[in-house]
């Protein structure tokens, strides 16, 4: 754990310093706004519901996220540092764990930055505090699986490119998959399915304030699974 | 110190490395010398588990890399060729991480700045590696992989791209290095290994076609040299009939001017070639002008044993 711990902190130094980090914060504040303040045009619904802002970052991250995550294991293999690293003595687990820890630190102080907007919302009405932090551990649960599936794509190539496109389908895909039952008109074992392979069905009742260990354990096992398969691929990439 | 058995590497169906062993003693600069594409990189990949062997082991004072590659690559420093660098981050910035990575606690700060010190870094700090030259770079690799003062030091291509002075001093940096370590390093400049190494292992097409010191390599080679002569008759006829007839070995001419022929004569038996010359010349009314004895340079080696195959040590 120390160890990821050195790891964690020079990739989190990285992306400050590129300025990778500060970019993505802005971007995403000023994404975030327009669309809550202007596209759903939240003074003009004249009604203080959270949930709007809480369906928004999904979608943003979505976007987003692989713009972070690229450059994650593909920037190493391309500078050639991904040998370096791998000669020094951390293990794969270390690796992994502290460069997922990064990139979740910084998607987490994106979200947290644009707490003004749940703050102003708190100028116009009441809201139960155990909703807020049900959504806000939605919100955490989501970004950790998509940090995961990011370190996943990136450790596949040397193009950061290639990793931003294959994420951004991958989250896109697991998004859709709530629709598809809805577009075939299917119901019944098959819809739950797809159901339950969407990231959004998940999501759904954390964003509604609602804290269901299923939904959690979704994210959980979703993240974990990546993070694991990730693990193995900068293994065998030994035996290359 | 290190043993590879039977190392084999292959990249899908191509055998970069085929069945190689070798043996590295502990306190030796040893030099791994070959072509480009000849499987230098891919061994040293090998040796500090960058790349997982497809077959044969390793084994470094007594335990296998794959057993235990941490420890492993706790004592080993490693330099890959390029040197990858994060180029984001300052030269302190960066020797923080290598040293954090390699577990120094104690006296961070003070081993951080020796290193730097003992690397021609010092007042190089603040600098980003971004900015700096390709000698300055070098320097920085070289740093991060003595900065744990490890046993055993893997260095690919140390000098490649650097000018002549750097080269000196990067090569003096080595030899200082090579007194408490061992140094396993890789490169196709001769000099260098000339310079450098009390061992050489020449590489070739993924196998060892030499192994041994640099004498122990040139002396396995000594059926190749030759003494070339050159000899005055007293009249324009074709003695060399009659001359190879008299040294029992093949001649070959090389230059004639008037009475004056210059020969080449394989050494083989060394001193008695040449005593039979001199005889020769002496007792046919001849005058021997010149004879040497053609020792061949690591160059010529290097060229024989790469170029022409064989495995002469």
């Amino acid at each position: 754990m120390h160890k990821a711990l050195i790891i964690f902190r020079r990739e989190l130094a990285s992306y400050f310093n590129a300025p990778i980090a500060w970019l993505f914060i802005v971007v995403f504040n000023v994404a975030v706004s327009i669309f809550f303040f202007f596209v759903q045009q939240f003074f003009a619904l004249d009604r203080a519901d959270l949930r709007p802002y809480f369906s928004l970052i999904p979608l943003f991250f979505t976007v987003l996220v692989p713009a972070i995550t690229m450059k994650m294991w593909a920037e190493e293999k391309k500078q050639g540092t991904y040998e370096m690293l791998l000669t020094m003595p951390f293990t794969e687990y270390e690796l992994v764990f502290g460069k997922f820890l990064a990139v979740f630190v910084i998607l987490i102080i994106s979200v947290l930055s644009t707490i003004f907007i749940p703050l102003t919302m708190f100028l116009f009405g009441y809201f139960d505090p155990g909703q807020i932090v049900a959504q806000y551990l939605g919100i955490f649960l989501f970004t950790g699986a998509c940090s995961a599936i990011g370190q996943y794509i990136s450790a596949h190539t040397k193009s950061q490119i290639s990793a931003f496109v294959v994420t951004m389908l991958i989250l896109i895909v697991l998004n859709l998959f709530a629709q598809i039952p809805l577009w075939l008109n299917i119901t019944g074992p098959i819809a739950d399915i797809f159901n339950w392979l969407s990231v959004n069905f998940h999501y759904n009742s954390f964003s509604k304030g609602v804290f269901d260990s299923r939904d959690a354990f979704y994210f959980l096992i979703v993240t974990a699974g990546f993070l694991y398969a990730t693990v193995q691929k900068v293994y065998l990439g030994r035996w290359r | 110190m290190i043993h590879v058995d039977s190392l084999c590497k292959n990249y899908g169906s191509f055998a970069a490395v085929k069945n190689v062993s070798f043996d590295v003693p502990s306190g030796v600069i040893v030099g791994l010398l070959g072509p480009n594409g000849a499987g230098k990189t891919t061994i040293m990949k090998a040796l500090t588990g960058y790349h997982k062997p497809t077959s044969g082991t390793i084994l470094v004072n007594g335990k296998s890399i794959e057993d235990d590659p941490v420890a492993i690559k706790a004592i080993t420093g490693y330099l890959p060729e390029g040197v990858p660098l994060y180029t984001e981050m300052t030269v302190y910035e960066y020797l923080n991480f290598a040293a954090e990575a390699r577990g120094i606690v104690e006296h961070k700060e003070a081993v951080i700045e020796q290193t730097m010190k003992r690397c021609g870094l010092t007042g190089f700090g603040d600098v980003l590696i971004d900015h700096l030259s390709k000698g300055y770079r070098q320097r920085v690799g070289l740093a991060q992989a003595i900065i744990h003062n490890p046993s055993i030091l893997v260095l690919d291509e140390p000098t490649t791209g650097l000018d002549p002075n750097q080269i000196l001093e990067i090569r003096d940096l080595i030899r200082e290095l090579g007194k408490d370590k061992t140094v396993i390093l890789s490169t196709h400049i001769l000099q260098e290994v000339e310079a450098l190494c009390s061992k050489i292992i020449i590489i070739n097409e993924g196998t060892i076609v030499a192994d041994g010191t640099p004498e122990e390599i040139a002396d396995a080679m000594k059926g190749e040299e030759t003494i070339t002569c050159k000899i005055k008759t007293n009249s324009i006829s074709n003695f060399e009939e009659q001359f190879t007839e008299f040294l029992k070995t093949p001649t070959k001419r090389i230059d004639e001017i008037l009475f004056e022929t210059m020969l080449i004569v394989p050494a083989k038996d060394g001193d008695s070639i040449a005593e039979k010359v001199f005889r020769w010349a002496s007792s046919n009314n001849s005058i021997l002008l010149e004879m040497r004895r053609d020792r061949l340079s690591l160059e010529d080696i290097f060229v024989k044993l790469t170029k022409e195959g064989g495995n002469h040590a």
